[in-house]
């Protein structure tokens, strides 16, 4: 047992509704009783074309400069990272991409995503202050729509992204309808 | 092409638009500066036209012209629509976005005019949904804005008496005047004293006054002497002078709150506003035994901001132990943190954390959580299980070779954050389920 500052938390009884221990361990990201729906293949799309598009310009600009005002190797070397990096975010990309998932349950909703930070959120709707369907430029072009979900904490606001349009605004539609009829005050 | 939910859905939508004076506005201010600059450049002038103001001048010109054209943008792609069902804002430039507002949630709406906006007649409102963001919009006609804040306004309360006779809305106002007023806490000249000048606050501005003063003997330059002195003068008058004579008392449901030696500032705090506590002690602190507690009170804003709203979120500048747990039972009286066994951090995250592994605990009671972090600012996180407002599992890729997981709760911003660093992931995943179902009954419990 880890020291304690004692006069300030005296021992007590052991809390009885914390399980400490390993039994039943499932998958710290699976969501409780539900299954993951998954983002628009189309997001995975937009990505691979983003990233060499993105990351392509900035290494491009890099280049320019180096070649023009550092030496030669090192010039070159920009190139080759460039190259592997633009490939390791490729190579990465499906993987990023198959991690993310929501759930949506009676009381709440479950986000997970990341490959190496990975996270899992659950946000109840009587929580959500507003929803908020966003779609920039490309992300029309390929027909998608982020939705984010404003509670009263930023640090708690989540976004999914990369839905099919009209499902995104049909799930903010029912997160709405949902949190309506379970608003809980703040 | 794939669009949002068509506002035709039903015949009775209205939908509406901002003022198509929205650009002149926007533009409204630079545009009289850039007339203002080139006017009397040109009319009275009688040497030579000189650059500065035709600079400036030309300067506000293009903003004008940018603040026009986006406020022609905004008027001509946002569409709301107010009415029974829902209140939802239509942007549709660049971006595409569709906002929906519960009208549960609404807390405020204010309307806004800026001076140019006024001389127009249009008035800007602003939707407030709590801590997070809200809604614009800009501008509308003040008739129309004042319609629709009253729309919003009725609405909010007919929603909310649909789902619950009010009970959130305390009405602690009125009634009660007459009750009596009782001295919760009230923290003595020698402790703030002590818990100013021994504190890790005080050594680091005492490290920045040597500083000063040897620069200003070897520079021989009295002016950083002077600026030395303000800054640690400010410090400790922030410290002290504010929170002279600091009186916490209760007056039926409500706390009050007074302190400040020049001017006496007089505060309200209805404990049922209160998100979370944070208890925090320095290094150096310890000695002394004082602590400061500070509070996440929804409508304080971000107390990290203004000054005075920091002070606000001050509610013991420095006390016992004693008194801090006076305080916690002022705000929740049946939270008792003697009841809250504390847990460690399972052995292997000591490689994670090899200075501070010790001061990590976590523990849950049976109406709130706390988190405590920090060997040179121990900080004492304190949620209700009824304030949270999402939670979330956290792993990097360094805990999850350990199989460890951390756990953020999410509260209303302000000064306190709860989190657990470490926990072993099978734990880590209990304690975020149980936590979940503990928060949906406790606010179920308030209904």
């Amino acid at each position: 047992m880890p020291h304690v500052d004692q006069r300030d938390f005296p021992p007590a009884r052991r809390s009885a509704t914390v399980p400490v221990d390993r039994a039943g361990h499932e998958d710290l990201f699976a969501p409780p009783g539900a299954t993951w729906q998954r983002l628009s293949p189309n997001y995975l799309k937009m990505k691979l074309l983003l990233i060499p598009l993105t990351w392509g310009l900035i290494s491009a600009a890099l280049t320019v400069v180096s070649f023009l005002w550092a030496p030669r190797w090192v010039a070159w070397s920009v190139v080759a990272l460039a190259f592997v990096w633009i490939g390791w975010r490729l190579w990465r990309a499906p993987r990023v991409y198959r991690r993310w998932g929501f759930a949506e349950r009676d009381e709440d909703v479950y986000v997970t995503n990341g490959l190496w930070f990975r996270t899992l959120q659950c946000v109840p709707y009587g929580r959500m202050q507003l929803v908020e369907v966003t779609s920039g430029p490309i992300e029309q072009r390929f027909g998608l729509a982020s939705v984010q979900m404003v509670t009263s904490s930023t640090a708690g606001t989540v976004s999914i992204p990369g839905l099919d349009a009209t499902a995104a605004a049909a799930l903010r539609d029912r997160l709405i309808a949902r949190g309506e009829q379970q608003q809980a005050g703040i | 092409m794939p669009t949002e939910a068509a506002p035709e859905e039903t015949p009775s939508k209205i939908i509406e638009r901002p003022s198509p004076l929205t650009g002149l506005a926007r533009s409204g201010l630079a545009l009289a500066a850039a007339a203002v600059f080139l006017g009397r450049e040109f009319l009275e002038s009688d040497g030579p036209v000189t650059a500065t103001p035709m600079l400036l001048g030309g300067i506000a010109a293009v903003i004008a012209l940018f603040g026009g054209i986006s406020g022609i943008i905004t008027w001509k792609t946002t569409t709301f629509v107010a009415d029974e069902a829902e209140f939802r804002v239509e942007r549709n430039f660049i971006n595409r976005s569709s906002t929906r507002v519960d009208y549960t949630k609404v807390q405020s709406v204010d309307i806004g005019q800026p001076f140019i906006a006024r001389l127009l007649g249009l008035a800007k409102v602003h939707i407030d949904v709590g801590g997070a963001g809200g809604v614009d919009l800009a501008y509308l006609r003040k008739a129309r804005a004042e319609t629709l804040r009253e729309d919003l306004i009725a609405r909010m309360r007919h929603a909310r008496s649909d789902h619950r006779d009010g009970a959130e809305e305390p009405d602690a106002t009125t009634g009660q005047e007459d009750a009596d007023e009782s001295v919760v806490v009230k923290v003595p000249a020698r402790n703030l004293l002590l818990g100013t000048l021994v504190s890790g606050g005080a050594t680091f501005s005492l490290i920045i006054a040597v500083t000063f003063v040897v620069l200003s003997v070897f520079a021989d330059t009295p002016v950083t002497l002077v600026a030395g002195v303000i800054a640690v003068g400010g410090w400790l008058w922030s410290q002290t002078g504010r929170n002279w004579g600091f009186t916490m008392t209760r007056r039926g449901e409500s706390l009050r709150i007074t302190r400040g030696l020049l001017s006496t500032t007089a505060q309200g705090l209805r404990p049922e506003r209160i998100q979370a506590v944070a208890v925090r002690q320095d290094l150096l602190q310890r000695l002394t035994g004082l602590y400061q507690v500070t509070v996440t009170v929804l409508g304080y804003g971000d107390p990290t901001s203004g000054d005075d709203a920091s002070t606000n979120a001050v509610v013991l500048p420095y006390g016992t132990w004693e008194e801090v747990l006076t305080v916690l039972r002022a705000f929740w009286s049946d939270v008792d943190l003697a009841d809250i066994e504390p847990n460690g951090q399972p052995e292997r995250a000591r490689w994670l954390t090899p200075v501070t592994f010790h001061t990590h605990t976590w523990g849950i009671g049976r109406d709130v959580m706390v988190a405590q972090h920090g060997l040179f600012t121990q900080v004492r996180s304190i949620v209700p299980h009824r304030r949270m407002q999402s939670a979330s599992i956290e792993q990097g890729p360094l805990q999850r070779r350990l199989r460890l997981a951390g756990i953020l709760v999410h509260t209303t911003d302000g000064p306190v954050t709860l989190q657990l660093k470490h926990l072993d992931e099978g734990v880590a995943r209990m304690v975020f389920l149980d936590q979940l179902e503990r928060a949906r009954l406790a606010r179920l419990a308030v209904e």
